[in-house]
């Protein structure tokens, strides 16, 4: 019974993770901890686990139908590692609960514009190739900023390298979000490594919930091009919505997770 | 990986005369590995990679669920306590455990196999700068994992 149930949730996280260039985490975390009773540290493990398997099987088919723009993909990828880097080494001398609350502060006015219109939105088929990409070095700051967040806040990079790449370097969404599947696998894996080596993977919860993963997110980046980029961008700025209030609550010392 | 530095080589022996028609040439017919790369080179490379993705994918679906339906099939549990990765190359892990810890190392290897492949890949077709931009990538993953944390 539990292990179908799991690879139910895998099944749903990890085709919303291919369609919205996520990692699921956002989704995986509170479901597995709080619907399965696992404790918060083997969630978050169980779900960097998930997040390369959402990213690898969704960008398989990505890759292939050239759906992701590879080559920005990886010049994005240097910066947001080197972030990542950072952030582990800053985070202890910052301020947590300070920047908790300007990330939520910041990230629900970018839902917000995540709802504005673009011209490409109507068309549901997208093309990775020839792309035009503005603000290159911007682009770079920010994505050193996204791993830099995302280790300072323990969140993954998807709900910051999705905004980066379409408000700042006007990338359209779905390329955007295909992008991001391609990259947050890169640095999932480094913390996956180190969970693994260290025996700390519940394998009786990682086992099912990543096949599900697998299979949802194979399903999900086949049926990207034939969803609207409207509706996309509506879930993606209610998930930002979601990830803004909980980063806003923990700045504030309201834990959502007492009550239950 | 070859043909870049033969081409390279051959390229600066080339007398001036003939210097002047293979720039004329490829004002014409620009060749794949100079310049702005030819988009069928483009789409080899990135099949390439996309055949890294999906075989790593594949290799890790199957083992995870070779783990899963034995023990659904035998009734055993996968988990007999937190093993590491030294106990499972000393083989102190049990069978079932070690199947799914070898699923999941494919899984984890898969992106840095794809990383790390694209630097021949990208080399081979002649887009220098993207290889080195591989390079720089993995040697960060490489640094990120020695630190032993990092997120994102």
């Amino acid at each position: 019974m539990i292990p179908s149930l799991l690879f139910a949730t895998g099944l749903g996280a990890g085709a919303l993770g291919a369609l919205l260039g996520i990692g699921g985490g956002i989704i995986l975390v509170p479901v597995l901890s709080l619907a399965f009773g696992v404790p918060m540290q083997h969630a978050v493990a169980a779900s960097l686990v998930c997040v390369i398997a959402s990213s690898s099987g969704a960008a398989a088919t990505y890759v292939r139908d050239h759906r992701c723009d590879v080559r920005l993909g990886m010049k994005l990828e240097i910066f947001t590692v080197a972030g990542a880097i950072l952030g582990a080494f800053v985070a202890p001398l910052l301020p947590t609960s300070a920047i908790q609350i300007l990330f939520a502060l910041m990230v629900i006015p970018a839902a917000r514009s995540m709802l504005r219109k673009a011209p490409a939105d109507e068309a549901a088929s997208f093309e990775g190739q020839g792309v035009e990409v503005r603000h290159l070095p911007l682009g770079y700051a920010a994505s050193v900023g996204a791993g830099t967040l995302s280790a300072v806040l323990g969140i993954g990079g998807g709900p910051i390298k999705v905004p980066v790449m379409t408000m700042i370097m006007g990338v359209p969404f779905k390329v955007a979000t295909a992008t991001s599947n391609l990259m947050i696998g890169v640095t999932a894996s480094a913390s996956v490594f180190v969970y693994l080596s260290r025996g700390l993977l519940d394998l009786e919860i990682v086992v099912p919930t990543v096949l599900g993963v697998l299979a949802g997110a194979m399903l999900g980046a086949m049926a990207m091009p034939h969803v609207p980029t409207a509706r996309l961008k509506g879930v993606f700025a209610v998930l930002l919505l979601a990830l803004g209030v909980q980063m806003l609550t923990k700045g504030l010392g309201v834990d959502l997770w007492s009550w239950t | 990986m070859s043909d870049g530095p033969v081409q390279t080589t051959g390229e600066s022996s080339v007398a001036p005369v003939e210097r002047a028609t293979l720039a004329s040439n490829e004002a014409a017919f620009p060749p794949a590995n100079l310049g702005a790369p030819h988009p069928d080179d483009d789409a080899r490379s990135e099949l390439l990679l996309a055949l890294v993705l999906r075989g790593g994918v594949l290799s890790a679906a199957s083992l995870l669920g070779a783990a899963l339906a034995i023990s659904l099939l035998f009734g055993l549990p996968i988990h007999g306590g937190g093993g590491s990765l030294q106990d499972l190359w000393q083989g102190h892990t049990p069978g079932l455990q070690s199947l799914a810890q070898l699923g999941i190392l494919a899984l984890a290897l898969t992106p840095v196999a794809r990383v790390a492949l694209s630097i021949p890949i990208f080399a081979r077709a002649g887009e220098r700068k993207q290889a080195l931009i591989g390079l720089g990538v993995l040697l960060l993953l490489a640094l990120s994992m020695l630190l032993g944390k990092a997120e994102g």
